[in-house]
């Protein structure tokens, strides 16, 4: 084997001087180059990989507020339909109720009308019959006056001394 | 002691009764000086109307208040004390307001009512 490595000239001694040189090599490389740099990696992948997270969370909520914002759309266009509809039934109730007074109302006028109407006429007829009383009572007592006495009382003092008589028997 | 207005006229009708015209005009005026002293002069219409009865009932006379609408025939009057039987104090008034007939008022109390006016207000009534 020896003969066999001084074929190929190998230098046990330059060798060795190698292997420490590498070994040095490979100590400072690790000490300050590579292991910032697998360090500065590893962060850097880290921060992509929270990076990615959060867009993926993010777009998650995303969706999550999608789903919610839809969700509350929906139930404000049916709380919407509702009110819409719950204020058509209003109005149709009020509008009825208020068609309905203005019914009663205007049948109360009506009859109102009627029976004043009704107390105007009476009141009218009292009146017009109160003046054909006076009128004719006016009359017969003018003629009474333009008779002739005699004539006139005749009858009336016959039919007092009668019931005189009737009375004082 | 306060008395009542017919005991005022029983006792200024006995006052007055069997006295001369002066003497009665005396008791009159003492008369109407103890109701003014008596606080009675209030009462005095009343006291003259219970002394119109007395003196009436105590005469036998008959008081009718007669009122017509036109002067009224003698013999009415004539009719109508036959009828009563007794003498009357008759009071006769013409009122034209009555239209025609007449009211007959005995001892104010009895009315016959045979007025034209009264027989044209029972026609519209």
């Amino acid at each position: 084997v020896q003969e066999l490595i001084r074929q190929f000239g190998v230098d046990w001694k330059l060798l060795l001087a190698q292997v420490v040189n590498f070994l040095v090599l490979l100590y400072l490389l690790k000490r300050f180059a590579y292991g910032p740099v697998i360090a500065m990696l590893h962060e850097r992948r880290r921060k992509i990989e929270e990076g990615l997270k959060a867009s993926e969370d993010a777009k998650k909520r995303l969706a999550a507020a999608e789903q919610t914002r839809t969700a509350i759309i929906l139930k404000a266009e049916e709380e919407a339909v509702g009110l819409v509809s719950q204020a058509e039934e209003t109005a149709k109730d009020q509008a009825k109720t208020i068609v309905n007074a203005a019914e009663a109302k205007s049948e109360q006028v009506l009859i109102s009308g009627q029976k004043k109407l009704e107390e105007e006429r009476l009141k009218l007829e009292d009146e017009v019959r109160s003046n054909a009383h006076d009128l004719v009572k006016t009359a017969l007592a003018s003629t009474l006056q333009k008779m002739n006495p005699t004539e006139r009382d005749e009858a009336l003092i016959e039919q007092a001394l009668k019931a005189l008589k009737t009375v004082h028997q | 002691m306060t008395h009542t207005p017919k005991q005022y006229a029983e006792a200024l009708y006995q006052a007055l009764e069997k006295k001369s015209e002066v003497e009665r005009l005396k008791v009159l005026k003492r008369f109407l000086a103890m109701l003014e002293k008596n606080k009675q002069m209030n009462s005095l219409r009343r006291i003259l109307n219970y002394y119109e009865r007395i003196f009436l009932k105590e005469r036998g006379l008959v008081k009718v208040d007669i009122e017509s609408a036109s002067p009224l025939p003698t013999n009415v009057r004539d009719t109508i004390e036959k009828q009563l039987g007794k003498p009357m104090l008759v009071s006769e008034k013409v009122n034209a307001d009555l239209l025609a007939g007449l009211t007959i008022i005995i001892d104010d109390r009895l009315s016959i009512d045979a007025s034209g006016r009264t027989r044209l207000t029972h026609l519209f009534t």
